[in-house]
């Protein structure tokens, strides 16, 4: 491995947990805007580790959902 | 473009638009729970044709581009259940826009709470609402959201409205689902 490529990615994932034990630590204390802009500090994070992939599937329409289950027998 | 300037931005049409909106997804677990990384928005909105019309321009002329959406299920309807937009590229951040078209959708917009987010204020879908949410999707990962926003509350030492967590899923027909997750009495 790249030793820069390897150097990167041991930093963001120091970077990572770090905010991510601070994170569990005080969220029972910590305001919704608060756990929430830590958030985006650990997706923002997030989307810079090497070699990320983001995909994620179409939800389901909750309207067409509720019909299936009210239809249900 | 990073996820908390899509944020950001998508807010700033919004509070422009004053259509009623609230978050859901990861950003309203996270206002329940510990944070974890999200690479999306999502957010449910109450507008009509010409609400959401004028809130698809605003959104395109802040430079996000409106991708496949989901629906609509019903065929005279002239919206489509979920409009998906993108902002930026390598990565984009996908917009997932909830219109809402049922009673428990406009519950959870009018049932929102407003919460303090970097020197503004931004409308997420109550504790109720989101348990709601993941007891209807169901799968690993929702599961552990619903554990982590149980335990958040359980140290914080909120209470949760259980009634209205069965309103709700009395309505989808998931009330079984409730009752694993409710304390016996509630």
């Amino acid at each position: 491995m790249d030793p820069r490529y390897a150097a990167k990615k041991k930093q963001w994932a120091e970077a990572l947990d770090r905010l991510q034990a601070e994170s569990a630590a005080d969220a029972a204390n910590a305001e919704p805007g608060q756990r929430i802009s830590r958030g985006l500090e650990l997706s923002a994070l997030t989307q810079q580790m090497p070699g990320a992939i983001f995909e994620k599937p179409l939800p389901p329409s909750l309207p067409a959902l509720y019909r299936l289950r009210k239809n249900r027998p | 473009v990073r996820i908390d300037e899509a944020h950001a931005l998508v807010l700033q049409v919004l509070r422009a638009s004053a259509v009623p909106y609230a978050f859901i997804g990861a950003f309203g677990v996270m206002a329940w729970a510990p944070p974890r990384a999200t690479n999306d928005l999502d957010l449910v909105v109450v507008a009509d044709q010409s609400q959401f019309s004028q809130l698809r321009a605003a959104l395109t002329s802040a430079g996000l581009r409106e991708g496949a959406g989901v629906g609509p299920a019903e065929p005279t309807d002239t919206l489509p259940d979920i409009a998906v937009f993108w902002l930026g590229a390598s990565p984009s951040i996908r917009i997932d826009i909830f219109i809402a078209k049922l009673p428990f959708e406009r519950d959870v917009v009018s049932t929102s709470h407003s919460i303090s987010l970097g020197g503004t204020t931004a409308k997420v879908a109550s504790l109720e609402a989101m348990l709601v949410y993941k007891l209807l999707a169901s799968p690993t990962k929702d599961r552990l959201d619903i554990e982590s926003m149980l335990t958040t509350a359980s140290t914080a030492g909120r209470a949760i409205h259980w009634r209205q967590v069965r309103t709700w899923a009395i309505d989808w027909g998931i009330e079984d689902r409730v009752d694993e997750i409710a304390p016996a009495n509630s």
